[in-house]
């Protein structure tokens, strides 16, 4: 759309390699072009490089092999000061803004007065709506993102790099930051917008590189989605996901944002229950034990009994598709989405009688998606009831099962997938038709 | 026992940290006007081939070794207990209670020692109950009940328990009947620190209650989440950690000073944290490091004496190890590094 | 009492030639020598090391202590000297080890609290010679010393007595324990024998070096309107309390003048130089044995420091009128009548206390107002 025809690009990464102290190589051979106001997609499946990638390029991690030029000059970026000092600033996956303070005094603190006075000039100049004086904990994220996204600028980054902003973002809040990016690209400003979710990438970007087992699988505009589809992913899984919807009362989704009263209910299915009741929260990390390998991440969980701890661990690893060198290897050393599958895995295979997952696919691609959903019908069928959280519509549909609409701690009458009226779960979602 | 590269980079790292701090005090004995190698060489002659040096020295280390092992369990939980101070001064005092008050003969030694451990579990246990009951962080706790047991300790040996004969601050010496014996020619604790290690090894690594400490340790959140018992974890950490400084106390009371004083420990339990912390919480690393670093300080006094070094000057040896520990975790990022590049 | 004829004896039996001109006095030849350690012998070098208990700059205990090594490393040209400063008490062990291992041959510890750890190594060590300053264990290679502080403290009494306007007079003392009573018995009554009506209060801070306690006693003292205080600590804080609050104060072990130019009356100094000396020599010459130094005014290990103008002329003669008495060894401060605040009667009119009593001495006389733990 508007980078085509510019003379020099403002960023080339050229031939970057990156291998890990493990021997894992997450990125051979990456190149990838940015020019001057241009939100630039970068999308592939978990595991398939994306954050090596940028972490390169925001001096966190050292290449093993490439180069990068800043404005067709040579340049080593060493660390994140570097990279600031070029007009590189990334915002990562994680929220790294301090919780209790507000927007402004979060950047206040870090950038000092001066920075707040650019905001400011930014927020009147291009009418941006942001909340600037609410403590970050109160906020949706959606705005934390655009907070975010405000800090970076005011540090006087000219290109900044989203990490993942939206897998936790509901459909409303993503259109607010689409427009805030697109606003922000009409000033000049250059982004890198990282994402799983193609049809985002589709609407936001102007250009996209899709990686691919850490290789560029296509570099170029955003016209042909289906052609994308395809080389995001290695087969056709996401296809036959959309395809496999069954009907079942064992499975019990709730769809609604979280903070809808989502705990309370999950509480209520975690007791009253026979056998063991497999349990994902809402933040996997708690969940986990940094520092321990797999085999005992499974141990510890079901610790005090008569398991073979190993056979279970090689088999979650297996059927969840879990890439690890062995299963003594820490778990901290997976890639988020590895670790995910690994837990909700863990959570499925132990379950007896009933399971809760809350959000298990948050943060996943498509692919992962799909067999987190098979695994799911698999416990179904051996006779596992499945209490199913989910933010995403789309997911609950595709998923199929019984599906209630949580809002505001009210819980609406469940529908079979396959009748579920479109239009009215999306009202209940945003608390309208609720009698 | 297979070594992984981030273990053997985490050995090399620490071999490194000690290497600098020994080379950055080489400098500070050089401007002394000292010779470096001459003074640690007579350091080591001092405190491991001369027979008496020898003995002094693993008596340190065996009181180091014990308390640093009941810390290494707790730090593996993540709770960090400041006390052991407190809890080795109480440790001796309760020895001493069983010693100049109850007047136990029977069993010699054994009663006052136990009862000198049992005293420093359950004043470890404490902190234990506020932190399980109440949330009050153990780092406070801890650390203000060292003031109490202190003041305790004053208050008997200045005034209850003063040796009446001379009227000094200072407890009458203990009857032969309660002293421990010693083994092949060292304290006793010695043999007591190097039956602990193992024992606690295997408590760490292959009981479940080790395991659920160290998941603790790890992340309190899984270990809510996996339902595990606080109470035994953080209450039973603290108490074996106390348990093991009580009995230090003790033994320091009844194998080698046999009496109390007002500087009853010179700071042992805050060494035996950095001890701790160099031996990576592990209870075989412990006893090497415990020996290594009694070393050290039993030979500190040599440098004062070669190379005229005050020695108040060892204290900045001691910081500057813990400065290259702390950053020992930067180190083993560069050498991993380096060890790919080659 | 008769330390110094001893000395002389000796000294004339076995080694005029060697330390000649040093003394130079009546040399009467019959004596016992001592054949136990003589480690040095025939050598040319004596090494003797100092294990201290604080540092070296306290400017009171250990500071006085150094001042000896300093007056012996200068004048006697066959010593070497070595100090070990900071010592915790249960750490002297190690420390003497390490000196004996780099060829130190006698050893003077200088806190009470190093007392066992010397016995023990005399018995380790019986070829080596070694001092202990404060304690009353010795063995044959183990000797002990102190000086007779309490016969400058009457005299600054003295003092005290004369200047005090409230009659109230402060100490700030250390432990309860026979020296720091018999320094405030002294103390009391050189104070009451210029003036009867004194009465003497006492605050225990139980530490011989803790600045932030002896400032909260002396300020405490001051609060009840003492007007002069005593004290027993190793830092000059007392007198700097004094001088701040416009009373007076003393030196104590060494000279402090400077911590109160308007504050200090007078001091009371140790010269441990002298006992030094004397151990040293002996050393050398081979003749040294284990015994019990206990050096006043007499054999010159105690003075007082210069008497402010503050003390009306009469006292300050009289001061140094029983000074001399005391140079002389014709006046000893506790002497009969003696009766204790409880009133019994230590001594008769007439009776000089005993060594032994002095040494146990667990009792204040009448007018010294405070706690005594343990009193008899
Ligand atoms: N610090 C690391 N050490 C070892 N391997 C890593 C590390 N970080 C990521 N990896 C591995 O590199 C690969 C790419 O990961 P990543 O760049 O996080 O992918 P993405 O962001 O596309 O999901 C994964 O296989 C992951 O396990
Ligand atoms: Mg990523």
């Amino acid at each position: 759309m508007t980078s085509q025809g510019r003379s020099s690009p403002l960023l080339k990464a050229r031939n970057i390699w990156v291998v890990y102290s493990d021997g894992t190589v997450a990125n051979k051979g990456v190149s990838l072009t940015l020019y001057e106001g241009e939100i630039h997609g970068l999308v592939g499946e978990n595991g398939a490089g994306k954050t090596s990638f940028v972490h390169v390029l925001y001096g966190v991690v050292r290449p093993s092999a490439g180069e990068i030029y800043i404005q067709g000059v040579k340049t080593r970026i060493a660390s994140p000061q570097d990279a600031r000092r070029h007009g590189i600033f990334m915002v990562p996956q994680h929220n790294v803004l301090i919780p209790t303070l507000t927007g402004l005094d979060n950047i206040r603190l870090s950038n000092g007065a001066e920075a707040v006075d650019r905001v400011y000039r930014l927020v009147d100049e291009l009418g941006i709506d942001v909340d600037l004086d609410t403590p970050v904990e109160r906020l949706e994220r959606g705005m934390v993102k655009k907070i975010e996204v405000l800090r970076a600028l005011a540090t006087g980054a000219k290109i900044v790099i989203l990490d993942e902003p939206t897998s936790v973002m509901s459909p409303v809040e993503v259109e607010d930051l689409s427009r805030l990016l697109k606003t922000l690209r009409g000033a000049g400003y250059s982004f890198i917008f990282i994402s799983h979710r193609l049809d985002e990438v589709v609407e936001i970007c102007d250009r996209v590189t899709v990686l691919r087992d850490g290789q560029v699988a296509y570099s170029g505009g955003v016209d042909e989605v289906e052609k994308l589809y395809r080389l995001m992913f290695r087969g056709e899984e996401y296809l036959e996901a959309s395809s496999m919807r069954r009907i079942s009362p064992m499975l019990r989704v709730f769809l609604g944002i979280e903070g809808n009263g989502q705990e309370e209910l999950a509480r209520k299915y975690l007791s009253g229950s026979r056998g063991f009741t497999g349990y994902v929260p809402g933040n996997p990390y708690s969940a986990m034990v940094p520092g321990m390998s797999l085999v005992d991440n499974v141990r510890f969980r079901v610790l005090d009994q008569d398991i073979d701890y190993e056979g279970l661990t090689l088999r979650i690893v297996r059927s969840y598709e879990v890439v690890a060198r062995d299963i003594y290897t820490p778990i901290d050393r997976l890639s988020g989405g590895n670790m995910q599958r690994f837990i909700v895995g863990r959570e499925v295979e132990l379950s007896e009688d009933r399971c809760v997952l809350m959000y298990p696919t948050r943060g996943l691609d498509m692919r992962s998606m799909a067999l987190v959903h098979r695994r799911v019908w698999d416990a179904v069928e051996r006779g596992c009831e499945v209490i199913y959280f989910t933010e995403d519509m789309e997911e609950a549909l595709m998923l199929g099962g019984m599906i209630s609409v949580v809002y505001r701690g009210r819980v609406s009458e469940p529908v079979s997938a396959d009748e579920a009226d479109v239009d009215r779960l999306k009202m209940l979602m945003s608390g309208i038709g609720w009698s | 026992m297979e070594l992984s590269p981030m273990q053997i980079y985490r050995g090399v790292a620490t071999i490194l940290a000690v290497s600098i701090a020994v080379a950055v005090y080489s400098g500070v004995i050089i401007l002394y006007g000292g010779d470096p190698v001459e003074a640690y060489t007579k350091m080591f002659r001092n405190a491991f081939l001369d027979p008496y040096g020898l003995r002094e020295t693993m008596r340190l280390a065996s009181a180091l070794g014990i308390i640093s092992l009941g810390l290494s369990i707790v730090f593996r939980a993540g709770l960090w207990n400041i006390g052991a101070e407190g809890q080795y001064v109480l440790g001796g005092l309760a020895a001493g209670y069983v010693v100049y008050v109850l007047g136990l003969q029977q069993g010699g030694p054994l009663a006052p020692l136990l009862i000198g451990a049992l005293t420093g579990g359950l004043y470890a246990a404490i902190p234990g109950v506020l932190r399980w009951r109440l949330g009050v962080n153990e780092v406070l706790t801890t650390l203000m009940l060292n003031y109490v047991a202190l003041y305790l300790l004053y208050y008997v040996v200045y005034g209850v328990w003063r040796d009446p004969q001379t009227g000094f601050p200072v407890t009458p010496e203990i009857p032969g009947a309660y002293r421990l014996p010693e083994v092949g020619g060292f304290v006793g604790g010695l043999a007591i620190m190097l039956l602990i290690a193992p024992a606690l090894y295997y408590l760490l690594f292959h009981t479940r209650y080790g395991f659920k400490l160290r998941v603790y340790g790890l992340n309190r959140e899984a270990a809510e989440y996996a339902g595990y018992d606080r109470r035994a974890i953080i209450v039973g950490g603290l108490f074996i950690s106390g348990l093991l400084a009580g009995l230090a106390g003790a033994g320091d009371f009844l194998g080698s000073y046999y009496r109390l004083m007002p500087r009853f420990s010179s700071g042992l339990g805050y060494t035996a944290i950095i001890v701790a912390l160099l031996a990576y919480n592990h209870p075989l690393i412990v006893p090497i490091a415990s020996i290594l670093f009694a070393g050290f300080l039993y030979g500190s006094y040599t440098l004062a004496i070669v190379a005229d070094i005050p020695t108040e000057a060892t204290y900045l040896m001691t910081g500057l190890l813990l400065a290259m520990l702390v950053s020992t975790q930067y180190m083993e990022r560069w050498i991993g590094w380096l060890a790919r590049r080659l | 009492m008769s330390d110094r004829r001893e000395f002389i004896k000796v000294f004339g039996a076995g080694v005029a030639g060697l330390a000649g001109g040093y003394l130079a006095g009546a040399l009467s030849a019959e004596s016992k020598v001592a054949e136990v350690p003589s480690p040095a012998g025939e050598k040319d070098v004596l090494r003797a090391a100092w294990i201290y208990i604080s540092n070296v700059e306290d400017f009171g205990w250990t500071y006085a202590h150094d001042l000896g090594r300093r007056y012996v490393a200068e004048r006697l040209d066959f010593l070497e000297t070595e100090y070990v400063e900071s010592v915790p008490e249960n750490e002297s062990l190690p420390v003497i080890t390490q000196l004996v291992n780099e060829g130190y041959e006698v050893i003077f510890t200088t806190s009470f609290g190093y007392m066992d750890d010397t016995i023990e190594a005399g018995k380790r060590y019986p070829d080596r010679i070694f001092m202990h300053c404060s304690g009353y264990k010795r063995r044959e290679n183990v000797g002990t010393y102190f000086v007779r502080m309490y016969q400058p403290f009457y005299l600054t009494g003295l003092a005290a007595g004369a200047v005090t306007e409230s009659n109230k007079l402060g100490y700030v003392a250390a432990h309860p324990i026979p020296e720091v009573i018999r320094h405030i018995n002294a103390f009391h009554l050189g104070a009451r024998r210029v003036n009867p009506d004194v009465e003497t209060y006492v605050i225990w801070i139980n530490a011989w070096f803790n600045p932030e306690a002896a400032r909260a006693a002396a300020e405490q003292l001051i609060g009840i309107g003492c007007d002069v205080l005593a004290f027993t600590e190793d830092t000059p804080t007392v007198l700097q309390v004094a001088e701040e609050n416009g009373v007076y104060s003393f030196s104590h072990y060494s000279d402090m003048s400077r911590y109160g130019p308007n504050a200090h009356l007078t001091g009371h100094l140790a010269n441990w130089g002298v006992i030094y000396e004397d151990v040293l020599i002996r050393a050398y010459t081979g003749v040294w044995e284990s015994k019990d130094y206990w050096w006043g005014f007499y054999e010159g290990a105690v003075e007082i420091s210069p008497i402010s103008d503050v003390v009306p002329e009469e006292v300050k003669e009289e001061i140094l009128r029983i000074r001399d008495l005391m140079v002389e060894n014709s006046f000893e401060p506790f002497t009969g009548p003696l009766v204790d605040r409880r009133g019994r009667v230590r001594a008769e009119p007439g009776r000089q206390l005993t060594k032994s009593e002095l040494l146990s001495m667990k009792w204040f006389l009448e007018g010294v107002v405070g706690d005594l733990p343990g009193e008899e």
